[in-house]
């Protein structure tokens, strides 16, 4: 069963206290929704889970390896980070690619049956920079799902996207949910979230609140 | 594609370097690669030589810079640990330096076998120069490695421009003048046979001691940069 326990976890940046004492546990077949302002803390959490910032105090458990001990990022988590950037001289299938070869765990198959379920094609040769900002988000979503990951971490999935879209990535995170996935979303927008999220969470001042 | 197009200019500027120095030594072939830039700071000698400096510096510009934003995180929370990365750009840099001083010694060992022939070669001198200068080119990439991690790619580029730069003229004012300790912080004076030999006797060291002391400096910077990536926050 895929868990996360953050325990008494602060970070501050520049004397502003960005995550403040935060503790929460999240379990595997669960969407949970990170509502809160711009600047909240909500992204913060989800580079501190996903092992890009060090807490200042505090820990991160990930299936009950310490982060920053036993592990320096998550295992198995897919990362979809805000501000998103890939590489835009390659196609989408070539962007997938060549992360796949990182890790070595998804096949060929993968990548298509990944770009084909975001509304995109998979043999299409466009470079991404050719691609509209919808695009790219989904693309960036595929880039997240594409290795069968069992933790999903995204910041902002729904930027940019249309109602379809926005349904689109709701009966995608359905379906990875039913698989026992653990899934956090992060959004400023309320609706959205409350779209596709079970469990909610409230951010605010670095503060976290189940709603 | 990229790669060979980068690999033939590599070539290119070697051969040039190749010539410059051989030009710049007449009547002395071969022996021209290891003895280096000479004590007076000969202008052609030196620019020979900062070509290969600066091949191996642009090669390692952003290597590690790449995995601190956009697309570069995709691809580094991939990883098991942040020191295993830093560990497989170590190495590739090594395979580098490797690449680059071997190439150098073949093309410079080429044209002076056409130019002014091969008589002279002292062997235990070359072989010595190989390894002294694949050491040294790997502890300036060290250098570059740990500024770019802490500071930016930009920093690291130029300020090991820099420090090979102060490091021969600074090296060869300080020989003239008979002050060789500074010489010890100064490493690209190492794999030049002229100011090496000089530092030694100097200083009543060997080759053993310069290596030592330059694995010293590359096991510093390491353990540095590992602990700079390992507690690194990136946004």
């Amino acid at each position: 069963m895929n868990e996360i326990v953050i325990e008494n976890v602060t970070k501050k940046l520049k004397n502003k206290i960005v995550l403040d004492n935060v503790n929460l546990k999240f379990e595997g077949g669960h969407i949970y929704g990170l509502v809160g302002r711009n600047g909240s803390g909500k992204t913060m959490l989800l580079r501190a889970i996903c092992g890009l910032i060090f807490p200042d105090k505090g820990k991160i458990l990930i299936n009950g390896k310490e982060l920053h001990k036993e592990i320096s990022f998550p295992e198995s988590c897919g990362v979809m980070i805000e501000n998103n950037e890939l590489l835009p001289n390659f196609s989408a299938y070539d962007n997938l690619k060549i992360l796949s070869k990182i890790k070595n765990t998804a096949t060929e198959e993968d990548i298509i049956n990944t770009i084909e379920s975001i509304g995109l094609d998979p043999k299409s040769k466009a470079k991404i920079k050719t691609y509209s900002l919808g695009m790219k988000q989904r693309l960036s979503l595929a880039q997240a799902l594409f290795e069968n990951p069992d933790i999903l971490l995204l910041d902002e999935p729904t930027n940019a996207l249309d109602d379809n879209g926005v349904n689109t990535i709701r009966d995608i995170l359905l379906k990875e949910k039913d698989e026992g996935k653990l899934i956090i979303v992060a959004s400023h927008n309320k609706e959205d979230i409350t779209l596709l999220a079970d469990t909610i969470i409230n951010v605010s001042n670095g503060t976290f609140i189940f709603s | 594609m990229q790669r060979i197009a980068r690999f033939f200019f590599a070539v290119a500027l070697i051969f040039i370097s190749s010539v410059i120095s051989i030009n710049a030594n007449q009547g002395i072939g071969l022996t021209a690669l290891y003895n280096g830039v000479n004590v007076r700071n000969n202008l052609a000698l030196c620019l020979s030589d900062f070509v290969i400096i600066a091949i191996t510096v642009f090669n390692n510009l952003g290597k590690c810079e790449q995995y601190l934003f956009g697309y570069g995180k995709y691809c580094l929370v991939r990883h098991k640990k942040r020191d295993l990365l830093l560990i497989n750009i170590l190495f590739k840099s090594i395979g580098f330096c490797v690449i680059i001083v071997f190439l150098r010694t073949i093309v410079f060992l080429l044209i002076a076998k056409f130019s002014t022939g091969l008589e002279f070669i002292n062997y235990n001198s070359l072989v010595n120069f190989i390894f002294i200068n694949i050491t040294t080119l790997f502890h300036l990439t060290c250098i570059q490695i740990v500024l770019e991690l802490s500071i930016s790619s930009f920093v690291g580029l130029v300020s090991s421009l820099f420090y090979y730069i102060i490091s021969v003229f600074l090296g060869g004012t300080l020989i003239s003048n008979e002050i060789y300790f500074p010489l010890l912080f100064m490493t690209p004076n190492f794999y030049m046979k002229t100011r090496s030999d000089l530092l030694c006797e100097a200083l009543g060291l060997n080759l053993i001691n310069l290596y030592i002391i330059l694995y010293s400096y590359i096991l510093l910077l390491t353990i540095t940069s590992k602990l700079i990536i390992k507690k690194k926050d990136i946004f």
